[in-house]
């Protein structure tokens, strides 16, 4: 037997069986990875090698002329090669390839003043499109819809805010004074995320349940929120509690201000269970989308190295549009995706009594 | 639909995962999973990082197959997909300078008898290119095009 033999017959495990659930549960959260997928036909090799050859080159002088008059000395990476393609609203954590850090400290003092009265029930239309490297355009599934509704939980006047669409839906029961979360449930079609919040602790509980049955398990997780019960606070991957909260900040042209965020417990090894969005106003511009035009402040929305803008509605403090910039984080190289969300439709119910 | 793509992943498998169907992506992951995730086992040389790999394919892989242009075998392109995928997370490891941690984790692994264990060292010395290199070309059987 020769070695190439030995090399070949080497013992190497088999994929653990919850990866499958892990897969499709990420696939039902809105996390989507863009592959290198090799596309080249053999008639057009030699002129995409030329090509290439000839944007190496020039790749290569512009770099060499970057580093030699703007970085010189210092330690650069080389920006990841493919990126998430995000989805509307998504959290930051959820572009990620790579593992997140532990969490970070909020750059801003953390939201304490808010005025949830202007919060509004009502059904919000979006669509989003992700651009990549500037060369294509993929839109990013049928438009989804966000429901916000008055309601109660254990006597306490809550917001019901949901979104439908036929990838999946979730629900958050938000303290409509407070705007902190209750509840959180997103089910899937082989799981199901149920995340309940007091004061200041999380308790989650992920039911995996894949074919065959005897697959089924149970992820419980618990947390200490990190802002100690105080203002508001989001859940990453449900993106009706930011809908809300922008529509009862008080926004001036010099706002900032921080807020937590709430991931997936169970998955702490791969995403931080908090991360904390870091909010400032940068400019107020006219905004035209389907929907219409509207005059928004633009707000910039830090979480880490990743930044987001998004414009906010003057008036009734709608989330507009928003647009996210994908970074591997060095400030210098960055890559080229963008996801614009644009608000397609607006139809608000009457307005809920005041709590 | 090629007879190859449709005799390795059927083609209501591919067709179905296009359009971001879950049985239709897990149909596909229980035929090549395994498969793919000892290349990227092979590649990356922890299981961390193959889980990583394997996960990021089969998540990406509904847009990827929009992408697909169907031409010979689904499976050998799949497993192309998947070494770009492992290689690009070997680049960003070493700029990371990460450890592997399998050799304290427990192992179910019947234990090899001395060649296997030579040969696992001499490859497991080897520089992560060097052992792309050898992975694709002696275990895969790729060609140096």
């Amino acid at each position: 037997m020769t070695w190439e033999d030995e090399l070949r017959k080497l013992a190497v495990p088999e994929p653990p069986d919850e990866l499958l659930a892990r897969i499709l549960a990420s696939r039902a959260a809105g996390v989507r990875v863009v592959l290198p997928v090799p596309t080249r036909s053999v008639a057009s090799t030699r002129t995409v090698r030329f090509a290439a050859t000839a944007a190496i080159l020039a790749g290569v002088a512009w770099l060499g002329w970057q580093v030699v008059t703007t970085r010189s000395g210092v330690e650069s990476e080389l920006p990841p090669v493919w990126v998430i393609g995000g989805m509307p609203f998504n959290p930051s954590t959820a572009f990620g390839q790579e593992r997140f850090p532990p969490t970070r400290s909020p750059r801003y003092p953390l939201i304490a003043q808010i005025q949830p009265t202007r919060v509004r029930a009502g059904r919000w239309t979006y669509e989003g499109s992700t651009t990549g490297d500037g060369v294509f355009t993929t839109s990013q599934g049928p438009p989804r819809t966000i429901v916000i509704a008055a309601g109660n939980f254990e006597g306490q006047p809550i917001w019901v805010a949901s979104r439908g669409s036929p990838e999946m839906s979730d629900t958050v029961l938000v303290d409509r004074v407070t705007l902190r979360p209750l509840r959180y449930v997103r089910p899937m079609r082989h799981a199901r995320l149920v995340q309940h919040f007091s004061h200041d602790s999380i308790d989650e509980l992920l039911y995996l349940g894949p074919p065959p049955k005897e697959r089924e398990r149970t992820l419980r997780g618990a947390a200490v929120l990190p802002d100690l019960g105080v203002g508001p606070m989001l859940v990453s991957w449900s993106p009706h509690s930011l809908e809300m909260l922008v529509q009862a900040l008080p926004l001036t042209r010099a706002w900032r201000g921080s807020v937590y965020s709430t991931n997936w417990v169970t998955m702490a090894t791969r995403f931080p269970t908090f991360t904390a969005l870091d909010l400032r106003v940068t400019g107020s511009e006219r905004v035209t989308v389907p929907a219409g035009t509207f005059d928004c402040w633009r707000l910039e929305a830090r979480e880490g190295d990743d930044k987001s803008m998004l414009w906010v509605s003057r008036d009734h403090g709608w989330l507009v549009m928003t647009r996210h910039t994908s970074s591997d984080g060095s400030g210098e190289w960055r890559t080229e995706w963008i996801s614009e969300t644009r608000l397609v439709a607006v139809d608000t119910l009457p307005s809920p009594p005041a709590p | 639909m090629s007879a190859a793509a449709a005799s390795e992943g059927s083609e209501a498998s591919i067709d179905g995962a296009r359009r971001g169907d879950p049985e239709a992506l897990a149909s596909l992951y229980r035929t090549h999973g395994a498969v793919l995730y000892r290349l990227a086992y092979r590649l990356t040389g922890t299981r961390q990082d193959a889980e990583d790999v394997v996960h990021d394919v089969f998540v990406g892989l509904p847009e990827a197959l929009r992408r697909y242009e169907e031409r010979g075998s689904f499976a050998s392109w799949l497993k192309r997909v998947t070494a770009r995928v492992a290689l690009m997370r070997l680049r960003a490891r070493r700029r990371r300078r990460e450890e592997a941690i399998d050799e304290t984790l427990p192992t179910t692994d019947p234990p090899p008898d001395s060649v296997s264990v030579a040969v696992r060292a001499a490859v497991e010395a080897l520089p992560d290119p060097l052992r792309a290199v050898l992975v694709l070309k002696e275990v895969e059987g790729y060609s140096h095009a």
